[in-house]
């Protein structure tokens, strides 16, 4: 997949995630799991990159003695989401497009 | 590995940073960790689970703004005040040599294409000759036989000249082709001064 293209797909899985609900690192890896395999060290970089961005902002709560870092989704999170939909609109307009072009109307029906 | 011999080679791993976003990717792996043990998996099975440390490091560094790189990595080089004065006080001795050189360049273009251009005008002149040679050869056909001599001399001329500007177009390629080259080894030559450059700093 084009690189900017899976950045932009995967900065939204998270904000999705935490548009359900404020949820930690683990969490969000773990629901992920069953959509795209997202490791800790892709993870990081995006949430630091959503946090830089002010789509996400971090606090931490104790738990078992220790802290844990929430992450909690803002409004310029939830509009990159709806922004996200949109552009993604406009993309399969083009998909039906090109496939068309390309003889391939048949298979979509 | 355990938890803390993970913290710390990642904290190697990442020494370029700045110590701030340091602590913050130790305590986010950290946590990482503690999760995975809370979920029921060994210290060892959980740091694992994180992967290939180098990779890890890799991803941290190549999203850090390029700024942040370059400034913990390449201290800015200034002109010291002694070095704009030689330049400016050797500026006779290095402006004439830099003159003279780029004279030495275009005298060899100059003379190449003299040549070239004089080798051609040669041949123009040999094919007219043939031409006039034949021209003559008709009208002198009224005055006796040897006409075929001045025909035969006029159309050998036009031959020798065709032949020889064939061979001409191929000789100036290459030609041209040399001073194509030698434009580029100047070139070069300048790109490995500034690599020198670099190195230096």
């Amino acid at each position: 997949m084009d690189v900017q293209l899976k950045r932009g797909v995967l900065d939204c899985c998270v904000l999705a995630v935490l548009n359900r609900g404020d949820s930690y690192g683990y969490q969000i890896v773990k629901d992920l799991s069953a959509v795209i395999g997202i490791s800790e060290s892709t993870l990081y970089p995006i949430l630091k990159r959503l946090e830089t961005g002010g789509f996400l902002t971090v606090y931490a709560v104790e738990h078992n003695s220790r802290l844990r870092k929430y992450y909690k989704i803002t409004p310029q999170g939830k509009q990159r989401c709806e922004d996200f939909l949109l552009e993604f609109q406009e993309i399969t307009t083009v998909y039906d497009f090109i496939r068309e072009e390309m003889g391939k109307e048949d298979v979509k029906a | 590995m355990l938890k803390h011999e993970f913290l710390n080679l990642l904290d190697a791993h990442l020494a370029q940073l700045p110590l701030a976003e340091r602590q913050k990717s130790l305590s986010f792996y950290a946590e990482m960790i503690d999760d995975r043990v809370e979920d029921g998996m060994t210290e060892e099975e959980a740091v694992a689970a994180l992967g290939d440390i180098s990779e890890l490091a890799k991803q941290i560094l190549l999203e850090t703004p390029w700024q942040t790189l370059i400034k913990t990595k390449m201290p800015r080089r200034q002109w010291a005040a002694w070095e704009i004065v030689l330049l400016i006080a050797g500026a006779p001795i290095w402006l004439s040599l830099l003159v003279a050189f780029f004279a030495v360049v275009f005298s060899v273009y100059v003379s190449v294409w003299a040549v070239i251009i004089s080798l051609f005008a040669a041949i123009f002149s040999i094919i007219v000759a043939g031409l006039v040679l034949v021209i003559a050869s008709f009208v002198a056909i009224a005055s006796g036989p040897w006409w075929v001599t001045l025909l035969g001399a006029g159309l050998a001329l036009i031959g020798a000249g065709v032949l020889t500007f064939m061979a001409m177009v191929g000789f100036s390629k290459v030609l041209i082709k040399g001073t194509v080259l030698m434009g580029k080894g100047i070139k070069s030559l300048f790109i490995r001064k500034e690599r020198e450059y670099e190195n230096v700093n």
